[in-house]
């Protein structure tokens, strides 16, 4: 789930229309262009020039629905050269440029798992961005942005020095983001920033980059909940997840970002054909969440089932309880005051409850070097290497004790059997009690390391156009635990860690029928290590591993049929992708053992088919016309082997197979349309409208509820109803945005204005932006609704303000 | 066209200063303490003789009865309910929520208001609950929400005094339901010695037969999920103390915790149980 919700703020922040990326069209560069393709058969490639309407309209206008391209999230952001992403997945990379997406300036953006220019990279969707001095003149700009839901208000500036002396320019940006607690249900935003980055020409065409970034973020999270609260509260940003203290609002679950980022960047050019760029990075900081925790005590969780008014079977109480809370939607969140108050008439003040923070602090290496050499006339390869080397050491404090002197330092998941030490986080140090700020809990470090050299060989011919790159690199990581658990006291450290290939090869043909038809194919395979939290089954207390964790298998195939003429665009590309011997880990609470378990399965195959298609038009003056299509299928190939082991020791508790065969692998839609209509009225103004329409949304499974246990024990309708895939109502948004932009003379500078405002779900649609089965299932009588679905519902009508002025 | 464009700017500033300070949150009031203003107050001798045995009565009138806790949940001897009591007797509310001892402990004045509630009984045992559901044949009972435990449960005053009512064999009888009692000079039967006081590996509750040296028994009932359910009874005599309940005939006595008997004197044995006396009576700690 935090992935999830993690994915989503990270759309969120690419939906920004100042994002980069947006205006993904790339012009081919003067070393692109070869004086020998002027032959009369040379056909000319022109596909650079494509906007890619699909992915643009997925990525801004179609998150409401989790519409995700080929039904897999899957892009990779290049920052300076650097590809953020490693086996050490306790700390998400996408925060570390948190609040300068609008700072970094776009290179390159390319979809579907097509070749990019810059780099190899083997599955689908690329951004490749620089954080370095792009303007060769000095420049100032500042842009403020204000929205009345979940973006908040930002201003942000940068100033670009243009050439000085001994060659160098260098770039200065800095913002600042908020959303005032209460103002807004959903909670409150705190972000700043700064940038600065450095770039020196040296002699023999050879340059320098430095940037430096420094990045805060502190901001509460949304959760997902019953369809029920957002009934009783008839709010559609209702929010379960924090309550009043002290006559204010108060938000327990938040999360935190410090992050500083050093790259450094050589480039060396031989000559036009012969290039080197070597850039290395050190990011560090800690990123951290908090949330409520509580033991021995009532469930303080304002949507919990036995708290509502679905879970009472008289109706008359029933009615009862809903007119309460329509009366008093207080009872709708938590009351911290009457947790404060029982904590303090506890015995001896210790917190029943209390507010956890969780850290994960990092270091991480991370470095790039490619090089480039066109051969002859028609060929041209790149040479690379990917390698990073990081730390993460995750840990938990308390940041309030809800009115309580001390929490104690025992690890409250495990079942309690009798033993004096099966309960203790650091049996070194036994019964400690941990007041604010103090360290308590697991408390363990993950180390990882990756090499990946990889080669793209580009050969084009009059006719035809065919890449093949492939990389071959070496995946570790291990942990490091500081305390000694209770139930694994001999699992202290392990300094022998698990070694894992990775390899793929990928190729790609374009045939040129004409300068306006084209024919691509893309064959792709491939092996990825495990990442390091899909590998360890609990690293918070042992080094285990998770039987099931082996290195996923890819393959994947693409063709695609692309018309591009002056007034209408037209791609269609069918696609096919089968990831295999995937594993899943969770731990949950069992109702029929009564007690907290893991519950494991693998070898997951899932395969995803569909169809995309866009067209372009812009056959009315003024008017451009677009339109995109998804058909896609998303599903499990194989029922798999799973196993229910208790937490305390990991004995078997169940094992069985999990009935998923052609169950839904993705909550993206199955059908989904969109339309987009921009009118440009004059060369400053601009008018658009975005509208999405989509078709059967799954709903995301617990695959344990589809287990040999369940089928087992229930009856047939009520199993065939479990085989059953569930959909969200079929449903449409639409976008709506209009822009402004014009030039002016101030002082003898030029001064550019730019002013946009977007409204967002202008028809004020209640719609879910994904909905799940909770991990938790009445394992005993098996009743359906009893641990009903949980939803996140979009906020509804919003709008945001853009203003730009930039002087020259 | 300065002063258009400063209208502009002028035009803009309003909008950022309304985004930025208009609250769209709507501040939520506290539960209204005026709730239940007007309900009177009776007490729980007079409302326990609103029932019947056996019967359901449904509370339509706004009353509301005042009393002390005297047993909760804090060591799971009792689940999802507590029980109060005035100077005229006690009873049982059903309540639907756990760590009820947080909220309610022992010794708080709490007044509950009984519009809309049922009363009933379990095996002639009187409780106030939320709903009940006959439709199976059989009576099955739920607790008041947690949600709605604000509605019908105010907390007066917390540490409240409480007096245990010593009474003999002779005394017990229905009135004393739900009330905290003190009963002296009493023993486990011989039997009951040396076990324990439930069966904690199976949570299995047992009853345990306590005798007065001046004849009588009561069992003393104990849940399987008691964290004291493993400890071992004492074998001798002396006095105990705790909420007097029935099972059908079975007059029953369920302790809060350990500290509610003491039973380390002489058992009543030879002379002194020829004198109805027990030897070197013990006290409860206050």
């Amino acid at each position: 789930m935090q992935k999830r919700i993690a994915c989503i703020v990270v759309v969120i922040l690419l939906q920004n229309p100042f994002v980069f990326g947006q205006e993904t069209a790339s012009i081919p560069s003067e070393n692109n262009l070869d004086p020998t393709q002027n032959r009369m058969d040379w056909m000319p490639t022109l596909l650079n020039a494509n906007s890619e309407l699909l992915f643009n309209t997925v990525q801004h206008n179609g998150n409401l629905f989790s519409w995700q391209l080929r039904g897999i999230q899957n892009t990779a952001v290049f920052v300076d050269g650097i590809h953020w992403s490693m086996a050490n997945s306790n700390w998400n990379t996408n925060h570390l440029y948190q609040g300068f997406y609008n700072a970094l300036h776009s290179i390159a953006s390319v979809g579907n798992g097509v070749f990019a220019e810059q780099i190899y990279y083997p599955q689908s969707h690329l951004f490749y961005a620089t954080s370095f001095p792009y303007e060769s003149k000095k420049q100032w700009a500042i842009q403020t942005n204000i929205a009345n839901r979940n973006y908040g208000n930002a201003l942000s500036m940068q100033y670009h020095s243009g050439r000085m002396l001994h060659d160098w320019r260098y770039r200065i940006a800095g913002f600042v983001q908020w959303m005032p607690p209460a103002s807004f249900v959903i909670g409150y935003k705190k972000s700043a920033g700064a940038l600065w980055s450095a770039e020196r020409n040296l002699p023999h065409r050879n340059s320098i980059q430095f940037s430096l970034i420094w990045n805060f973020n502190d901001q509460s999270k949304v959760n997902s909940t019953l369809k029920e609260m957002y009934e009783l509260s008839g709010q559609r940003d209702y929010q379960s997840n924090w309550g009043w203290y002290h006559q204010k609002p108060y938000f327990p679950s938040t999360s935190q970002n410090h992050t500083a980022v050093v790259t450094v960047q050589f480039n060396k050019k031989w000559d036009v054909s012969q290039t080197m760029q070597w850039s290395n990075a050190l990011a560090f900081g800690k990123q951290g969440q908090t949330s409520l925790e509580w033991n021995h005590t009532a469930d303080p969780r304002p949507d919990y089932y036995r708290y509502l008014p679905s879970y009472l079977p008289d109706s008359t109480l029933r009615n009862t309880l809903t007119d309460w809370f329509f009366q008093h939607p207080s009872a709708l969140q938590i009351s911290f005051d009457a947790l404060e108050k029982i904590n303090r008439a506890s015995p001896n003040h210790s917190a029943y409850y209390m507010v956890n923070q969780a850290w994960n602090q990092f270091v991480s290496w991370q470095g790039a070097i490619r090089y480039t050499q066109n051969l002859k006339q028609y060929w041209n390869f790149i040479l690379g290497a990917n390698y990073g080397l990081d730390r993460v050491r995750n840990y938990n404090q308390i940041k309030n004790l809800l009115g309580g002197s001390f929490y104690n330092n025992y690890n409250y998941w495990t079942n309690d059997d009798g033993s004096v030490s099966s309960f203790q986080n650091d049996i070194t140090h036994p019964d400690r009690k941990i007041t604010v700020g103090e360290k308590w809990g697991p408390d363990y470090a993950i180390d990882a390391i990756h090499l990946k050299p990889w080669l793209q060989l580009h050969n084009e011919g009059p006719r035809w156009e065919n890449y093949f790159g492939m990389s071959v690199g070496l995946q570790g990581f291990r942990r490091m635990g500081f305390t000694i658990n209770g139930l694994y006291p001999n699992d202290q450290v392990v300094p022998v860690a698990p070694i894992f290939p990775n390899w793929d090869f990928k190729w790609q043909a374009l045939f040129k029928y004409s300068g306006r038809f084209y024919l691509r194919a893309i064959a792709f395979i491939g092996s990825t290590a495990p990442q390091a939290d899909a590998y360890f089954l609990q690293p918070g207390i042992s080094a285990l591993p998770n039987p099931y964790a082996h290195s996923l298998q890819e393959q994947s195939g693409d063709l695609s049929f692309i018309y591009h003429a002056p007034v209408i665009k037209w791609t269609s590309s069918l696609y096919w992708k089968r990831i295999s011997n995937a594993s899943i880990q969770k731990m949950f609470y069992h109702d029929a053992f009564a007690s907290f378990v893991y519950g494991i399965a693998g070898d997951l195959q899932t395969q995803y088919t569909g169809w995309e298609a866009s067209v372009e038009t812009q056959w009315i003056p003024q008017w451009q016309i677009g339109w995109v299509g998804n058909l896609q299928q998303n599903i499990y190939m194989q029922n798999v082997p799973y196993r229910i082991l208790f937490l305390n020791d990991l004995h078997i508790l169940d094992e069985g197979i999990l009935w998923i065969r052609h169950l839904p692998a993705s909550n993206s839609p199955s059908w989904t349309q969109g339309l987009s209509m921009i009118y440009q009225a004059t060369s400053t103004w601009k008018l658009g409208a975005h509208y999405i329409l989509a078709f059967q949304r799954p709903i995301e499974m617990d695959l344990f509820r589809r287990s040999s246990w369940v089928k087992n024990k229930v009856d047939n309708l009520s199993w065939q109803q479990m085989q059953q895939n569930s959909f969200l109502q079929n449903q449409g948004v639409l976008n709506v945005f209009v822009s402004k932009n014009f030039l002016q003379k101030w002082n003898n500078k030029l001064v550019k204005w730019y002013a946009s405002a977007s409204v967002r779900n202008a028809l004020n649609t209640w719609i879910p932006v994904f909905a799940y089965e909770q991990t938790r299932f009445d394992y005993v009588h098996f009743n359906a609704q009893r641990y009903a679905i949980k939803y996140l519902m979009d906020q509804g009508l919003s709008f945001s303000l853009h203003v730009q002025l930039q002087f020259q | 066209m300065k002063q258009k464009r400063n209208y502009t700017i002028l035009a803009y500033a309003i909008v950022v200063y309304l985004l930025i300070t208009a609250a769209c949150y709507k501040q939520v009031l506290p539960i209204d303490p005026q709730l239940h203003m007007n309900d009177s107050t009776m007490s729980i001798q007079a409302f326990r003789k609103w029932h019947t045995m056996g019967m359901v009565e449904w509370i339509g009138q706004p009353v509301a009865i005042e009393g002390v806790v005297v047993a909760n949940d804090e060591h799971d001897n009792w689940y999802k309910s507590i029980c109060i009591q005035d100077n005229t007797g006690g009873i049982v509310i059903q309540m639907d929520g756990l760590s009820l001892y947080q909220n309610y402990p022992i010794g708080s004045l709490i007044k509950v208001h009984l519009q809309h509630l049922f009363l009933t009984d379990y095996r002639r045992m009187l409780q106030v609950v939320a709903d009940v559901d006959t439709s199976t044949g059989s009576l099955t009972t739920m607790g008041i929400p947690k949600p709605l435990f604000s509605k019908f449960i105010t907390i007066i005053k917390e540490d409240a005094p409480i007096h245990p009512l010593q009474v003999g064999y002779k005394n017990l009888g229905d009135s004393l339901q739900g009330r905290l009692i003190q009963i002296n000079a009493v023993e486990m039967s011989a039997l009951d010695t040396g076990s324990t006081y439930a069966d904690a590996r199976n949570k299995l509750g047992a009853s345990k037969s306590i005798k007065f040296c001046t004849g009588g028994t009561i069992y003393l009932r104990t849940s399987g999920y008691a964290d004291f359910a493993a400890a071992k009874t004492q074998s001798g005599n002396g006095i105990l103390m705790g909420i007097y309940s029935v099972y059908n005939a079975e007059k029953q006595i369920m302790l809060r915790d350990t500290n509610d008997i003491l039973l380390t004197g002489k058992r009543c044995t030879g002379a002194a149980w020829l004198q109805n006396l027990p030897q070197n009576n013990p006290k409860l700690p206050n």
